[in-house]
């Protein structure tokens, strides 16, 4: 069988380009504090995002046609896909919920930056082994990805927090919600992460036991999403409990997204159960 | 958040386990340490470390057992010790909030009223009563308990949600507990093993993974096929081990199991998770003095007899295409022969090799009559008995996350005063949680009230 380029990839391609038109006018829109080219930016990452799930959908019909049928979410590449989905979704949600404008400087660049390394990979069709065969699959990718997008704007939020206390009034941060409205959104995106990552790594412990009969196993993807876990866990605990919040919190924050792109991708350069991506 | 110094050393052991700073610090401790094992290989055989290690750095793995880490004396500590701390945390703080979570509210008073900073108001020139009764009628509607108080200044009304919530932490950290108990419960009377059954072959025991020591379970399993399919592109797509069940020497039922649907009867789990090939050789050996022949099958690595009770002899490896200087040779056959009378000798026997060329076996010769080969299923066979608890605190975890992250305990406050003339209202809100989404909704409370007062009193001017 040769490797073909399925047509959803190159509609990847295209989504690829326009996230990075709504990065360009995101970025110009908050360093000219025109929430008119923000706002733009918003219409090109929605325009992106139907893209996107249209490519996710088209992806799954041709696997069936392949004879190879399966919900595309199980390899890096498929990964990558759906993480900028329900990156730019959430991003979108927030926006809208919040009234914020320029969140999306931060984070369209992730879903770019996603996009673009999925074009590294290969993105041919490939049938489930047997181990991927089980509906725990897509409960466990989908809600580990929707914990992961939820740290990365997260993440966002945290930098945004920085920049804006760094110099409330500065050129660029001037424009930006106050501080502790970004503290407040950064920590209930945290929550949520936590919360889909909980459930992500839950699912797993279960599928696990029914394909291996061991619900942990101390593999390292599983050890660094508990890492990640226990990051996120002391983030909540101090915030709760030792009322820390702003700078320390938002430091947390982004400690705890390096654990996740290294759960996600470190861990491929390490042997293991998930070796598949 | 105040506490007492307890003095005396329990006391001090106490405040000790109930500290936060103690939770937050395991948490990193575990998070900082468990990178170790996804960098240090785990469970690979000792020769492995010795080629890959120097010897200070070995010295300092087994000091630490960090080629087993997270079953490590220390590791399992660590993981006791945040159990402990959690215990003690959530006894110490439960009570307090149980009080809150089952009082019955605390109703209006002006000091709680005062005490919250951010307050909604309008005024309207309607009587007081009559605004406190419209006020009671939307808060009833919105919230299950709601009070009413008459204080100095005027009317107070009170409403909440979400009370219980307050125990949404207890939730999870019970959750958590349970996971971590379920899985020393599973570490302490589970155990895990495999099983390598050749198709046609019963078998009652597994061997541990760890130890190589044979478990012995309450039932046999006869693999009666193993099968292997493929995708087109020669990925594999299904393992499928079909088995039969025997107790007491008969057969209770046959299943079929594939990865992801193992067999679960009486306790034991039987996944499937490998397979390989064996070899199975008939071989002819032949007494050159008396002409006496006789055929031996045989299974790869197997010891077995030779004949006239001469010694023994194994088939140790088989090539389907054995190469010698340079020629290929057809199928060859590696034999151990143990002649009783006589050094031991390893013989090369060739798949065809006319009788007079075959091979001396001891006082025999051998040559290769049938070859096939033939599957084995690799079985993970497991027991657990910590897994109900496992998934009980799985189920406490997700659900005590959704109670603490998406409800909270919100009180709203709504004081109805003034004279005559000018009835002034004001509305507060105080949430244990999300204090600013429910100051948005205080808000929306109090426009909803100011529309109904409006609206009241257009009725009552064209009333009369």
């Amino acid at each position: 069988m040769t490797p073909s380029v399925p047509p959803s990839s190159t509609l990847i391609t295209i989504v690829t380009f326009v996230y990075f038109g709504a990065l360009v006018l995101y970025w110009a829109g908050w360093i000219y504090a025109s929430p008119r080219l923000a706002g733009a930016g918003r219409v090109a990452a929605v325009a992106g995002l139907l893209g996107n799930t249209a490519s996710f959908f088209l992806r799954w019909v041709e696997s069936y046609r392949m004879g190879a049928g399966h919900v595309p979410l199980s390899n890096l590449y498929e990964s990558l896909v759906i993480f900028a989905i329900i990156c730019v979704a959430t991003l979108v949600v927030i926006e809208v919920r919040y009234k914020l404008n320029y969140l999306g400087a931060l984070v369209t660049p992730l879903a770019f930056f996603a996009l673009a390394y999925a074009a590294l990979q290969s993105s041919e069709i490939r049938p489930l082994i047997p181990a991927l065969q089980s509906n725990w699959l897509h409960a466990h990718v989908f809600t580990a990805f929707l914990g992961y997008a939820a740290f990365a704007v997260a993440l966002g939020l945290a930098v945004m927090y920085l920049l804006k206390k760094r110099s409330p009034d500065g050129s660029i941060t001037s424009s930006l919600p106050e501080a502790g409205v970004l503290d407040q959104l950064m920590y209930q995106s945290v929550l949520l992460g936590f919360l889909f990552l909980t459930v992500g790594i839950i699912t797993g412990a279960v599928w696990a036991n029914s394909a291996w009969g061991r619900y942990w196993s101390w593999d390292p993807k599983e050890t660094w999403s508990l890492i990640t876990w226990f990051i996120y866990a002391s983030l909540i605990h101090v915030r709760l409990v030792k009322g820390w919040a702003g700078t320390r919190t938002a430091v947390i924050s982004i400690v705890g997204f390096a654990a996740v792109l290294f759960t996600w991708f470190g861990v491929n350069y390490l042997s293991g159960l998930h070796a598949y991506g | 958040m105040s506490r007492k110094q307890e003095s005396g050393t329990p006391g001090r052991l106490v405040s000790f386990f109930a500290s936060v700073k103690l939770s937050i610090t395991l948490l990193f401790v575990l998070a900082a340490t468990s990178i170790l094992g996804t960098v240090i290989p785990q469970n690979e055989p000792a020769r492995f470390y010795q080629e890959n290690f120097s010897e200070p750095v070995l010295k300092i793995f087994t000091a630490f057992n960090l080629t087993d880490m997270y079953h490590s004396l220390w590791f399992t500590a660590l993981l006791l010790l945040l159990g402990v701390n959690l215990v003690v945390c959530s006894l110490r703080r439960l009570p307090k909030t149980w009080k809150v979570a089952r009082s019955k509210g605390a109703g209006f008073s002006d000091s709680r009223f005062a005490g919250i900073r951010h307050k909604e108001e309008f005024s309207s020139k309607l009587p007081a009563d009559q605004l406190a009764a419209a006020a009671e009628k939307i808060l009833s509607k919105k919230f299950r308990r709601v009070k009413t108080a008459q204080t100095r200044s005027g009317t107070g009304l009170w409403a909440e949600r979400g009370r219980w919530s307050r125990l949404g932490p207890y939730v999870i950290h019970l959750g958590f507990l349970l996971t971590l108990v379920g899985g020393l419960v599973g570490s302490l009377w589970g155990f895990s093993g495999f099983m390598n059954l050749p198709e046609g072959d019963t078998m009652d025991h597994a061997f541990l993974r760890k130890t190589g020591q044979a478990v012995h379970l309450p039932f046999a399993i006869r693999c009666e096929d193993f099968d292997v399919s493929f995708y087109e592109n020669g990925m594999p797509k299904e393992y499928t081990s079909r088995l039969t069940v025997l107790e007491d020497g008969k057969e209770a039922f046959t299943t079929d199991i594939e990865v992801n649907h193992p067999l679960r009867y009486q306790g034991i789990n039987v996944f499937q998770s490998s397979y390989g090939n064996y070899l199975s050789a008939t071989l002819t050996f032949l007494n050159p003095q008396t002409g006496k022949t006789w055929d031996k099958t045989v299974r790869i690595r197997e010891m077995a007899e030779l004949p006239e009770g001469a010694g023994r002899f194994m088939v140790v490896d088989f090539s389907e295409a054995f190469k010698h200087q340079g020629k290929t040779m057809g199928p060859v056959f590696h034999l151990h022969v143990f002649p009783k009378n006589g050094r031991p000798t390893r013989i090369h026997l060739i798949a065809g090799v006319p009788r007079d060329k075959a091979p001396a076996a001891g006082p025999f010769k051998v040559l290769a009559k049938d070859w096939q080969q033939r599957y084995y299923t690799g079985l993970q066979i497991t027991r657990d008995p910590g897994v109900g608890l496992v998934y009980t605190g799985f189920a406490l975890i997700i659900l005590g996350c959704f109670i603490t992250f998406f409800l909270y305990h919100g009180q709203v406050f709504v004081k109805v005063s003034g004279n005559k003339a000018l009835t002034k209202v004001a509305v507060a809100g105080l949430a244990n949680r999300n204090q600013q989404g429910f100051e948005l909704k205080v808000r929306s409370l109090a426009e909803e009230l100011a529309e109904a007062a409006g609206k009241l009193e257009k009725h009552r001017k064209t009333g009369r």
